[in-house]
């Protein structure tokens, strides 16, 4: 594939140019194939339904084909590394379990209270665990990252907004929830207002949510690419060393990055979903 | 790279929930469950562990408390005894020389009388003997030389010593 991209600009500079950028743009967004080696897999195209007036295209994606793996990667992980019953595991197991009582311990319980932090772990790990190995999965050569896809990451933070919505109704209930938006001590002619401001923070939250693991795992990817890209445009295998010394770098900066934005991800959703359980927090 | 994809989206709640209900059932809920069992065994236990140590701590703290108290009254029935020894000794020490004055006084006494009876029955005898040798000297003066045979036969017949 980069041999093709090679001869395919191999005519002027400018022409390299767009096309480096072309084939950054490219690698990074979905497609309807999967190029592993000697072998193009052309994944099934469905027309699009129309759900609510709006054309929904359920077609099977590399990304939605690299969820697919990071979720069987994780069940298998889990399937194969814990063994139930063993009291007191060991080897991989402990190390599963490391991250499973991290998880509690120091995300959920510390945002949620003890109780809630107990009964939203599972969904906490699961988050933790999925982000993190879709991350990872786009540094592995072959496979692409379906969290530098903007809906991926959507569809997760949706998960978490639907979450802080259907768990403070719950609690407070429905007028309950949306009075306790608005801050303590308000007064009453800035209610309107307020509320209407703080209805846009809460959506905003979960659009920094999106855009933040988005925006991580693709301007990683981009910059690994144009660093890459730069021994094309130079013609040149002088500038070959100091590229690859730099996409290495960045390759280990993304690794942490990955690990930091699951991270960040899990303990913001625990955060929001504790501030709607507990609204005088 | 920022086209709306629906498609996408429900792709990953449909994926993300799968996975969630698949992870929780397969591992997550008895890995959860074996953690909480594990802490909770670890805090019985460990409280069963706090417990008992204050348990021995307490028996610990009775036992030398007992200890002292027995020690404190065994050094008190040892001076009690030491007191009553040496009230006693000096008691009877008391006592014994009270006596010895006393037999002491009542020796004197007896001697005193002894020789106070001693003597008077000397002077009698001393009386009688003159009287006797006068009676004698008085009724046989012939002669001088009679007389002194009369005296000297006289005090021949008279006893060697003179016993009280």
């Amino acid at each position: 594939m980069f041999l093709e991209q090679h001869e395919a600009v191999a005519d002027t500079a400018a022409a390299q140019q767009e096309n480096i950028g072309a084939f950054i743009q490219e690698h990074i967004s979905n497609s309807h194939e999967w190029h592993l080696p000697g072998l193009h897999v052309h994944l099934p195209h469905f027309e699009p339904v129309n759900i609510l007036g709006v054309p929904v295209d359920f077609s099977i994606t590399n990304h939605v084909v690299m969820i697919w793996l990071a979720g069987l990667f994780l069940l298998v992980m889990f399937t194969l590394g814990y063994k139930k019953n063993k009291k007191v595991p060991s080897g991989f197991g402990m190390l599963l379990e490391i991250l499973v009582t991290f998880i509690r311990d120091d995300i959920a319980i510390k945002n949620m209270g003890e109780e809630n932090g107990k009964r939203f772990t599972p969904l906490l790990v699961t988050f933790f665990m999925f982000i993190w190995i879709a991350n990872l999965m786009g540094l592995v050569p072959l496979f692409s990252t379906a969290t530098s896809n903007i809906n991926v990451t959507a569809g997760l933070a949706t998960i978490t907004f639907f979450a802080t919505q259907l768990y403070g109704i719950k609690t407070s209930g429905p007028i309950g929830y949306y009075k306790n938006l608005v801050p303590h001590g308000v007064p009453i002619l800035l209610w309107p207002l307020m509320f209407v401001i703080e209805l846009m923070g809460l959506i905003a939250k979960h659009v920094a949510l999106t855009i933040r693991l988005f925006a991580n795992m693709t301007a990683g990817h981009i910059v690994l690419f144009a660093l890459l890209g730069l021994i094309i445009i130079f013609k040149s295998y002088f500038v070959a060393p100091v590229s690859i010394g730099f996409a290495v770098f960045s390759y280990m900066l993304e690794l942490l990055v990955a690990t930091i934005q699951a991270y960040i991800f899990t303990v913001l959703s625990a955060l929001f979903i504790g501030m709607s359980l507990n609204p005088e927090h | 790279m920022l086209n709306l994809d629906p498609g996408m989206i429900i792709w990953t709640w449909i994926t993300f929930f799968v996975v969630l209900g698949l992870l929780y059932k397969v591992a997550l809920k008895p890995m959860l469950a074996a953690i909480t069992e594990r802490e909770d065994s670890i805090r019985t236990d460990l409280d069963e562990a706090r417990r008992q140590r204050d348990e021995a701590q307490a028996l610990l703290d009775k036992h030398k408390k007992m200890l002292a108290e027995a020690d404190a009254e065994s050094q008190k029935l040892i001076r009690e005894a030491q007191d009553l020894a040496q009230k006693s000794r000096t008691e009877i020490v008391e006592k014994a020389r009270e006596e010895a004055t006393t037999l002491v006084a009542k020796a004197k006494e007896e001697i005193e009388k002894q020789k106070e009876d001693a003597l008077k029955t000397l002077r009698a005898e001393v009386v009688d003997l003159a009287l006797g040798a006068a009676e004698k000297v008085l009724t046989q003066t012939i002669d001088k030389e009679a007389n002194k045979k009369v005296v000297d036969s006289y005090l021949a017949s008279m006893p060697k010593t003179i016993k009280n």
